[in-house]
């Protein structure tokens, strides 16, 4: 197991391409299946009224009404989110009604954004739509933030960017 | 089951929507999580949890009423259990009633122990 970890690794490093990406994904398919792992996702069946909070990634395809904090969240295509998002990296292609907060933040051709965004950086595709106002800050993830995820949630919240 | 989820998680940038969700160990949820298909929970929820195939998977942490058609538990569960199929795994600890059609309880004495469950078999359940 860990020779094969490290030729993948070796093999990543000197050509990273497809190839590299497939053979990864399919160590991490075939790892020790008792670990626990980071990524989340809410499938589309699904329904969530109330708070997440975390780290690790997350990835919403279903419906949430309701606050979300994690350290990488993507609103798939399909997905409605009703509530606000602080998040480090945040990708949206689906629909979201509420205030972002995020550092790098991408809104994907299929998104709907109806709030405001506060962000370090922000892309937005062509055929996104976004109706408020959006703010740059160089901590989007602000102490306001930090405190109310320390605060209200449970265990450790986003993993945050030490302040400038 | 969780390897297919893990490759899922893993490809969740793609746009097509999954049938299967999973919570992983670093989220927490208070709130109710209401859906049909395939969830298997490595982290913690607080409240209500319903879906067709529920996995609560060792570590996982659950605080409210489970309802699914088939549940398997590896974790801790305090709160009332409905399900047609119910099978606890050796590191499972349920507190509370277990309604069921079927209960499978795995494993040695020991994993009997730490499974201390309220059992009620349900013949109309469902």
């Amino acid at each position: 197991m860990v020779f094969a970890k490290a030729k993948v690794d070796e093999s990543h490093s000197v050509q990273v391409g497809a190839s590299a990406q497939e053979a990864i994904r399919r160590l991490t398919r075939d790892g020790d299946a008792s670990q626990p792992q980071e990524a989340s996702s809410i499938s589309s069946g699904l329904s969530i009224v109330g708070k997440i909070t975390g780290h690790g990634a997350l990835t919403i395809f279903g419906h949430v009404d309701g606050e979300v904090r994690a350290s990488s969240v993507v609103i798939a295509k399909g997905a409605q989110m009703v509530g606000d998002i602080v998040a480090e990296e945040l990708t949206i292609n689906g629909h979201v009604k509420g205030t972002l907060h995020a550092n790098r933040v991408r809104l994907g051709g299929t998104g709907v954004v109806e709030g405001d965004i506060f962000h370090r950086t922000l892309a937005i595709e062509e055929n996104a739509r976004f109706e408020g106002m959006s703010r740059r800050n160089e901590n989007a993830i602000d102490m306001q933030s930090l405190a109310q995820a320390n605060g209200k949630g449970n265990g450790t919240p986003v993993s945050l960017n030490p302040v400038s | 089951m969780p390897e297919e989820i893990r490759r899922l998680a893993r490809d969740g940038n793609a746009s097509q929507p999954e049938t299967a969700s999973s919570i992983s160990s670093g989220l927490s949820i208070v709130g109710k999580i209401i859906g049909h298909g395939a969830l298997t929970i490595f982290g913690h929820v607080e409240g209500e949890v319903r879906a067709s195939t529920i996995v609560i998977a060792g570590g996982a942490q659950i605080e409210g009423k489970v309802s699914a058609e088939e549940l398997t538990i590896g974790g801790y569960v305090k709160g009332t259990v409905h399900a047609n199929r119910v099978k606890l795994n050796s590191t499972a600890v349920v507190e509370g009633d277990i309604f069921h059609r079927t209960l499978v309880i795995e494993g040695s004495d020991a994993s009997m122990k730490s499974a201390r469950a309220i059992v009620r078999w349900n013949r109309n359940f469902g």
